[in-house]
């Protein structure tokens, strides 16, 4: 027979704590958005603020933080027929912390750039 | 002692599609449906395209050289949602590779194949997994 279970929050039995979900993790933030023109997201979960940092260079923050600064993220390339072609990276210079992160695109020819549809997603463990 | 739920479907009472889940640090919550990926696919690009695995993806089609359509079959609920990617090769033979993306609608994503550079090529490692809203 298959179970239905209707709730509005899961936590540990304490009450307190997460519960393991089998095999799988959530991710903990996304951002889909603009480095064109004045950035912007266009949709996200767990980002509370993006900031223009230069050419090509994007600092979001987190609505709530992680626990540490190990957490991975995941980018996307973009491909602007004619324009740009290029990859998201994870700032070395900026590098992240608990609480945001910054990425930067740059083309193959490693030049900084504005680029549009950016895409990121981080797991890892939140405070 | 731990505790094991045993169950089919979660869903919300207050917002059906909505479950708040502890986070690991025990001091806030996090939207469980939120941090589920909707679809992800690994596939090989070369010769007659093919998903080797996948989730809520309904077909893969080569559209030209380093090029795929993909289309998803539980729909988001618009294409605002976020995709994150990779591609790769199957053995070392030197050289960059990348997954860009091109157009995207609710029910569709289609990316490219990249070797060192602006080349588009077919290539046989290509993964990526999409974040956002189903409809």
């Amino acid at each position: 027979m298959t179970s239905v279970l209707n709730v509005d929050t899961i936590a540990d039995k304490a009450g307190t704590g997460p519960v393991g979900l089998t095999k799988q993790s959530a991710a903990k933030f996304f951002a889909n958005f603009e480095q064109d023109g004045t950035q912007a997201i266009t949709k996200s979960f767990n980002a509370s603020s993006i900031a223009d940092a230069g050419t090509g260079l994007t600092t979001i923050a987190f609505v709530s933080s992680m626990g540490d600064a190990s957490y991975i993220i995941t980018t996307n390339s973009t491909h602007d027929s004619g324009s740009y072609v290029g990859s998201i990276c994870v700032s070395h210079d900026v590098p992240p912390t608990a609480s945001q992160v910054q990425l930067d695109f740059l083309k193959f020819s490693e030049a900084l750039a504005d680029a549009e549809l950016c895409m990121a997603t981080a797991h890892g463990d939140l405070a | 002692m731990a505790s094991i739920l045993k169950v089919d479907t979660l869903t919300g009472v207050t917002t059906s599609g909505s479950i708040s889940v502890t986070g690991e640090g025990n001091s806030t919550t996090t939207n469980l449906q939120q941090g589920l990926a909707k679809a992800w696919i690994n596939f090989n690009g070369t010769g007659t395209v093919a998903i080797r695995d996948s989730f809520n993806i309904a077909s893969l089609t080569d559209a030209g050289t380093g090029n795929y359509n993909c289309a998803i079959s539980s729909d988001f609920g618009n294409a605002n949602f976020s995709t994150s990617g990779a591609a790769g090769e199957a053995s070392d033979s030197g050289g960059n590779r990348s997954l860009g993306l091109r157009a995207k609608t609710s029910g569709t994503q289609n990316v490219r194949g990249f070797y060192d550079g602006n080349s588009t090529a077919d290539l046989p490692e290509m993964c990526f997994h999409c974040m956002g809203d189903l409809a």
